[in-house]
């Protein structure tokens, strides 16, 4: 009996599992939900075209007239941010670098010029005027350029409806922030014609044309205003802009599809539209675009040359200027007030100039100073920033050194700016500074930033323990988690964090700043080198003088060490044989851009 | 048995309390998630506008009690980074975790058990050898791994198969194998040794010694009495399936909830990264009920204990 029962139940459970099977089945069977056919990878071209530097004025394509598109451009990235699902219309960097969004002015250079002047055939602003006295812009808005979705033309109610709610008090924009440090309200003139009023109290910053462009990572665009009527504030997933590719559907940290206009004021694309994946594993992305997958994918300097070794006819593609890595010298915050308010906010929670912290130093003690320059001097002199290129930057990421971003391909370089690699010189300039071989050195590292490679800064960390036989403790807190310190001015450790190259002529140091709200890299420099370099900057119309000051600031910093550049990163982008041409034009961080200029092979 | 029955709900119950309080208070100990969504320029009224909407500017008491009330009534809040409502977020995304986890339930099915079998009835020759290989190898390399190398040989060196993400029925392959291999190396023991028990049993002695076919004793008086381990272990697999998809959806860039996960950790997305916690829990707990409930109604020792 007890065994036909078990019997009994063997079968009900065999039973069941048939169930499960069949239902998995099904399951499975209704999968793939959405397919999407991978293209074959085809013969490479004999040679892969350069990107066009680009630095003169260009006319307009046949931009009304219909054109033929061809192929789809598949790109791979590491993610696809929220902020193009979000309820706000303008909540992410990127809609105006996929050519969804244009911002009001528009530069396809590949190169930023010293003095850039834009190219109004090609912008939203066909024109513009700046008030003499500097207190406001106007800006005539190009006539006939339209919304996607069917919303009509942009007028100058679209524009200012989207500037000031962007720059409202309360806004969750994250770009705001920026932009909002000199732009206050906009007002409409008329239909094609608006105004742009500088906050009060504010100074119209000198390089606000590049700030307010496609160049500039933190620019603001407009969108439809009857849209947002239309839609409400739900209009996540509807990015309504006027560029040349109309967003279509997507999820987020999965894919979105783009679909090229066929009429355009600026440039009409080739392709017939573009499907960005999400594909967050390097190594996966470089099997995908070496499998023929993805035609464009964002990777690392030794993924993206495995990539396009393994794939013949690929190439990469440097995006951008590039980026400079730094380790900051965290704590030595030597501002003593507010240069705005007055107020006396030294000394800072995290300026901690004791034998425990000797790269921070007191401004009031010379000893202090003397000490922790000379210590900060042997950090920097103990990192081999050409052996961390040839490492990990497979020679794409070349030995940097400045703050400031000036290179030695400026005219403006100084040889002295440049920190020789001597272990020797660097060990006896720490036991100058009084400090012991075995000393418990602290850094934070973030782990968890997409735009701050970890491995870089680990590598020259770790030469300290091996140059200077220091016991480097690193600390890989998440950023969140350590933000309040930078905000707070309590961080008291070297940190690990970037800046944009820039150019030449830009005011420099508003992140050494105790005036600029929370930004910070953990270190204040003092009011009077301020008030000469960034503020001076801000309100000085010579380009030659700004730079001058900027050269001035170099110098002072390279003498204090405050902050140890390592490497120039730049984005690097393998590209497919399969795309025989794309322009991307420069861009603050060298993201993502230029599609519209992509051509796709048959 | 509705005595039993009550009893692990009670229990399922209080797990499920104590996993809610432990989640809110992993998910504040992270620190504020405005670190992340606000940037270095953010104003400082952009600041409390976004605690205000999140209601990050409450006492964290009274955040939990407002927060586990909106959860009984099926409301995770909204997303703090994707700015939906985190169900909404949870359900979309479920579907493809399902068909994965479906698909790898059926590869562990399919290679486990008959492996589990042949390796038995053929126990110590050659195929009994490649068989505890698999288990062995199955069991001892990370799934990453296996991951990255399927990708590294089958995509980009072979080109048989997609690198990943989901799109037709053959980007099913690579992953579900990934994800079934570990199992199906579980199955593959438990059913080899349950069917030895059984082979070296009387009953199957007897059989033998009665002519019955070695088709007959192996399928019909073996295999069906060594199923029940194996079955019973499945229900298991299947809940791991679900919660444990968390390497794979992210090494094959596969849309589904694990990979959710991994993003919300990632972005300090508490409501999401709660809301997919408290449903892998629920699920754990309900199919650890089913398992309980099938012993009870198959041994009457459970029942009555």
């Amino acid at each position: 009996m007890t065994q036909r029962h078990t019997h009994r139940h063997g079968m009900r459970l065999g039973a069941l599992a048939l169930g499960v099977f069949a239902a998995f089945v099904v399951i499975v069977g209704c999968g793939g939900d959405d397919p999407t056919a991978a293209p074959e990878p085809t013969a490479a071209p004999t040679s892969a075209p350069a990107a066009t530097a680009t630095t003169a004025p260009t006319e307009p394509d046949d931009s009304m007239m219909m054109a033929e598109q061809s192929g789809k451009l598949i790109v791979a990235q590491e993610a696809i941010g929220a902020g193009w699902f979000t309820s706000s219309p303008y909540d992410d960097y990127t809609s105006d670098q996929m050519g969804v969004a244009d911002p009001l002015l528009y530069a396809d250079w590949a190169e930023i010029p010293q003095r850039g002047s834009f190219n109004p055939a090609i912008s939203i602003a066909t024109n513009w005027e700046v008030a003499s006295d500097s207190s406001s812009i106007t800006f005539d808005l190009r006539e006939g350029v339209q919304f996607h979705h069917g919303y009509g033309e942009l007028t100058a109610s679209d524009v200012v409806w989207s500037f000031n709610d962007a720059l409202r008090e309360g806004n969750t924009n994250p770009r705001s922030g920026f932009v909002g440090e000199y732009q206050g309200t906009w007002e409409e003139v008329d239909t094609y014609k608006v105004k742009m009023n500088v906050r009060d109290g504010a100074t119209l910053s000198p390089v606000w044309m590049l700030e307010m462009s496609n160049v500039w990572r933190n620019t603001l665009t407009a969108t439809s205003k009857a849209a947002i009527d239309d839609l409400g504030p739900e209009t996540g997933g509807k990015k309504i802009g006027q560029g040349p590719f109309v967003m279509l559907e997507g999820a987020a940290d999965d894919y979105i599809e783009f679909e090229a206009v066929k009429e355009h004021y600026r440039k009409v694309p080739a392709i017939a539209g573009v499907r960005m994946v999400a594909i967050p594993e390097p190594a996966t992305r470089v099997a995908a675009f070496v499998n023929g997958e993805v035609h464009i994918t964002g990777l690392s300097a030794q993924f993206v040359l495995k990539a396009v070794g393994d794939l013949d006819g690929a190439r990469y593609q440097p995006l951008g200027e590039g980026q400079t890595l730094h380790i900051y010298m965290g704590g030595n915050f030597w501002q003593k007030s507010d240069p705005i308010t007055g107020e006396e906010i030294f000394p800072r929670e995290g300026l901690i100039a004791d034998a425990d912290h000797p790269w921070i130093s007191d401004p009031d003690d010379p000893v202090s100073m003397e000490r922790g320059a000379k210590f900060r001097r042997a950090l920097s002199m103990a990192i081999d920033r050409s052996a961390i290129n040839e490492v990990i930057g497979e020679g794409l990421y070349p030995p940097h050194y400045t703050f400031t971003g000036f290179t030695s391909n400026d005219p403006q370089w100084k040889s002295e700016w440049e920190v020789p690699f001597d272990p020797e010189a660097a060990k006896a300039l720490m036991a100058e500074a009084g400090v012991e071989p075995g000393f418990a050195m602290p850094v934070w590292l973030t782990p968890d930033s997409g735009s701050l490679p970890y491995d870089i800064a680990e590598a020259a960390v770790n030469q300290w323990a091996t140059n200077l036989e220091l016991n480097v403790e690193i600390e890989a807190t998440a950023y969140s988690a350590r933000r309040p310190t930078l905000i707070g001015r309590t961080i008291d450790i070297p940190l690990y964090h970037h800046m944009n190259l820039g150019y030449a002529d830009e005011p420099k140091g508003r992140l050494m700043s105790a005036a600029k709200g929370g930004a910070n890299r953990g270190i204040e420099i003092p009011n009077d080198i301020l008030e000469r370099t960034y503020w001076a900057n801000l309100v000085e119309q010579d380009s030659a003088k700004r730079i001058a000051n900027n050269i001035y600031l170099t110098d002072w910093l390279a003498e204090q060490s405050l902050v140890m550049s390592m490497v120039r990163q730049s984005q690097l982008y393998a590209v497919s044989p399969m795309v025989t041409e794309w322009n991307p034009h420069t861009e603050t961080f060298g993201a993502l851009n230029g599609l519209d200029t992509v051509v796709m092979g048959r | 048995m509705l005595k039993l029955i009550a009893n692990r709900l009670l229990w399922g119950v209080a797990v499920s309390l104590l996993i809610s309080v432990v989640i809110f208070g992993l998910s504040r100990a992270a620190g504020d998630p405005r670190n992340i969504y606000l940037d270095e320029y953010a104003t400082p009224e952009a600041w409390d506008a976004w605690g205000e909407r999140m209601g990050l500017n409450r006492p964290l008491v009274v955040q939990y009690f407002v927060w586990l009330g909106q959860v009984l009534r099926g409301d995770f809040g909204q997303s703090l980074y994707y700015d939906v409502p985190s169900i909404r977020l949870v359900m979309e995304r479920l579907p493809n975790t399902l068909q994965l986890g479906g698909a790898a339930f059926l590869v562990s099915i399919l290679i486990g058990i008959p492996l589990g079998i042949v390796s038995a009835v053929s126990r110590g020759s050659f195929i009994d050898y490649i068989a505890r290989g698999f288990a062995l190898l199955g069991q001892a390399l990370p799934v990453f791994w296996i991951g990255l190398m399927m990708i590294l040989i089958f995509a980009a060196q072979l080109q048989w198969l997609p690198s990943s993400r989901k799109e037709g029925w053959d980007h099913f392959i690579m992953p579900a194998i990934a994800l079934g291999w570990l199992p199906a190396a579980g199955l593959l023991r438990i059913t080899r040794g349950a069917m030895l028990n059984i082979l070296d049993s009387e009953y199957v002695k007897l059989a033998r010694a009665k002519g019955v076919s070695r088709v007959r004793i192996i399928w019909i008086h073996a295999f069906r009495n060594a199923i029940i381990a194996p079955l019973t272990l499945a229900a298991l697999i299947l809940a791991a399936f679900l919660t444990g998809t968390v390497v794979v959806e992210t090494v094959f860039a596969w849309p589904g909830v694990g990979r959710l996960a991994v993003q919300s950790i990632k972005n300090n997305d508490f409501p999401v990264l709660s809301a997919i916690v408290l449903l892998f829990a629920g699920f754990y707990i309900f199919i650890n009920l089913i398992v309980d409930l099938l012993y009870a109604r198959i041994d009457p020792r459970i029942r009555v204990s």
